[in-house]
């Protein structure tokens, strides 16, 4: 758990700086990737540690599932935040995200518990694996859009200077490569299920809202080539496709007792 | 005509259907209805747009890659409904030593398209098989042992299902005890019958069943195991295990206590309970061109990747939105993501 109360405290450290580059009118800046990176690694060894001592990975009970998450979207935010600086901007945005995940993996029951058999296939890994990529990088593209909004509303004055244009492209570049994970994530996740239970689509409630967020996502991208979408509307739906896609993660597995769960 | 394709092509319609196509989702999930009209309703405007749209649109001729992607979305919607019309889905549960039949395999859905004769051809005889259950009985590992036709034996379980020219047959979290009896008619005849029992230790409780006798007559039967699956320990349960049970069989409302090897008069002959066994249930799965779906589908979004990284000049050692010049060139940015 310390390991876990440190990389909630660097993600907090992050958001600090954020908060003060925005406030300074300045673009991100690289502390506030530093504080990232901390985070994710601390969070890393976390993860580590546990696996260690119950030999399962953090894929199960909601507790280990917020975990990874911590771990793999604040990885996938310091590395955008690396390569493409710009990004860096809605920080303000994702880094609170991040940060209220972790209050909640605070509050949820840590016990480990065994996994079934089937989830010893390398394909949970290549799904799983590919479903953070996504969120990540959706995550990522939220915070832009979320940015934008933000500017509207004066609270981040430098977006208002400087290139909302950019930005908003940006933010729909992240979106589409969002895309092409969350197509793989269904792929892997099919593949798996054929596997594991007999059947490689069935419409159980992660399937469907999985497709759900999927066409939305879709919608989306089409949305913008036919009918222009304004900044402010096409922001708007960057968000609302997070909110479904963060609900589908975060709540319909742990809503249904179907999910995931072995059976004598 | 290249006209009326133009209109029904127009990108206009995509995502106002794409959208209703996710809302059908919604609702046919709500009413546990997947093929319900507001799915196929949308799906089949989106098909038709994307058809027209591959023949006549100009912009899907200047990139390969986003043609691809399209032109694999459309295949797996339809490998998709092929394989719906020709699927089979259906259990069978198999004791220890017995041959699977095909009337012993349970349809739980199939497509119209199903050549039911090549049910017909699935065999194998059920060996041994065993389950592993940590503390607390929570089911971990299954192998399964079986004989084929040819006197091949296979072991398989959990994400390894045993296949049989196309079909699946996956080991499932169902399997118990079963008695097996003899039936000996007072004018002759004789059978030899196999009684499942309710799913174990999940049923645990209640291993009651009934048997129909060549005669017509219905008999009441319960299994009685002894000793309960332990709750504090791990635990394996192992079809090659005897677990020596006694049969209770009601005739005339009075309970007949049976142990192997006993025998007991029943309205028109002789019941002997010969020995306990247990049965292994499986899901038989089979859906045509699976292999061709993942394929297509793999494809489309490798496809998808390409246009993106080609579009977003990734592939043009352009830089991908931004880089570190970025940050120092300030506000003015702009053209790095045009
Ligand atoms: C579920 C179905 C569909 C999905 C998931 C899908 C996905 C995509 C994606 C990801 C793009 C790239 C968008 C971008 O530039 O960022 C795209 C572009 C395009 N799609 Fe679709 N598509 C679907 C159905 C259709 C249909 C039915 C049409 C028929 C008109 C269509 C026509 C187009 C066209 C013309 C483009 C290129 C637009 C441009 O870049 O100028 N798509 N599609």
């Amino acid at each position: 758990m310390p390991w876990v109360v440190g990389g909630l405290l660097c993600y907090a450290a992050g958001i600090a700086y954020a908060v003060a580059d925005t406030v300074a009118d300045r673009p991100g800046s690289r502390k506030v990737v530093i504080a990232t990176v901390c985070g994710a690694v601390l969070l890393g060894v976390a993860i580590a540690e546990r696996w260690l001592r119950s030999a399962n990975g953090p894929f199960y009970t909601l507790f280990e599932i917020l975990l990874s998450s911590l771990f793999s979207l604040g990885l996938m935010s310091a590395v955008l935040y690396w390569v493409a600086p710009l990004t860096r901007i809605g920080a303000v945005v994702t880094l609170p995200v991040l940060f209220m995940l972790g209050l909640w993996a605070l509050n949820v029951p840590s016990e480990t518990s065994p996994q079934p058999a089937t989830y010893e296939s390398v394909w949970l890994w290549i799904h799983v694996g590919v479903g953070k990529v996504f969120l990540g990088v959706l995550l990522v593209a939220v915070g832009v859009a979320g940015s934008l909004l933000l500017a509207r509303t004066s609270v981040l004055r430098n977006v208002r200077v400087a290139s909302q244009d950019a930005l908003y492209e940006l933010s729909w570049r992240l979106v589409a490569v969002a895309f092409v994970f969350h197509s793989l994530m269904l792929i892997a996740g099919a593949v798996w299920a054929q596997d594991a239970w007999g059947r490689f689509w069935a419409w159980d409630p992660l399937e469907t809202w999985t497709l759900i967020t999927w066409l939305a996502i879709g919608a989306g991208l089409h949305l913008r080539l036919a009918y222009g979408l304004s900044r402010d509307y096409g922001c708007a739906y960057i968000l609302g496709v997070f909110v479904l896609a963060f609900l589908t993660f975060f709540g319909v597995p742990f809503s249904s007792i179907a999910a995931h769960k072995g059976i004598l | 005509m290249i006209h009326g394709l133009q209109k029904l092509a127009s990108l206009k319609i995509t995502p106002v259907a794409m959208l209703a196509l996710g809302a059908g989702v919604f609702v046919s999930y709500r009413s546990g209805d997947p093929a319900a009209v507001w799915v196929m309703a949308p799906l089949s405007v989106l098909v038709v747009n994307l058809l027209c749209a591959i023949l006549v649109t100009p912009r899907f001729r200047r990139d390969a890659g986003l043609l691809m992607f399209h032109i694999c979305l459309l295949a797996v919607v339809t490998l998709a409904a092929y394989g719906y019309l020709g699927q089979f889905r259906g259990r069978v549960e198999v004791a220890v030593g017995q041959q699977v039949e095909p009337d012993m395999i349970t349809a739980v859905a199939r497509g119209v398209l199903h050549d039911g004769d090549a049910l017909h051809r699935l065999t194998f005889v059920q060996e041994t098989f065993r389950v592993e259950y940590t503390q607390g009985l929570f089911r971990t590992r299954t192998l399964s042992r079986v004989r084929l036709a040819g006197g091949d034996e296979r072991a398989f379980g959990d994400n390894v299902p045993l296949a049989l020219r196309g079909y699946r047959f996956y080991t499932s979290s169902n399997k118990g005890y079963s008695a097996l009896v003899r039936w000996a008619g007072a004018t002759g005849g004789q059978a030899v019958g196999v009684v499942n029992f309710p799913s174990y230790p999940m049923h645990d409780w209640n291993q009651v069943s009934s048997w129909t006798a060549p005669d017509g007559s219905a008999l009441n039967l319960a299994l009685q195991l002894g000793d309960k699956p332990p709750q504090d320990k791990a635990w394996v349960l192992d079809s090659s295990t005897q677990r020596h049970a006694q049969l209770l069989i009601d005739i005339d409302g009075q309970r007949i206590r049976l142990r192997e090897g006993d025998a007991v008069p029943v309205s028109d002959g002789v019941l002997t309970f010969l020995e306990t066994r247990m049965w292994m249930g499986y899901t038989v799965y089979f859906f045509p061109m699976l292999n061709w779906l993942l394929a297509f589908s793999l494809v489309g979004v490798l496809a998808l990747g390409w246009f993106y990284l080609r579009r977003f000049g990734v592939l043009q050692k352009r830089p991908l939105i931004g880089g570190r010049s970025a940050i120092r060139a300030g506000r003015h940015v702009d053209s790095l993501v045009r």
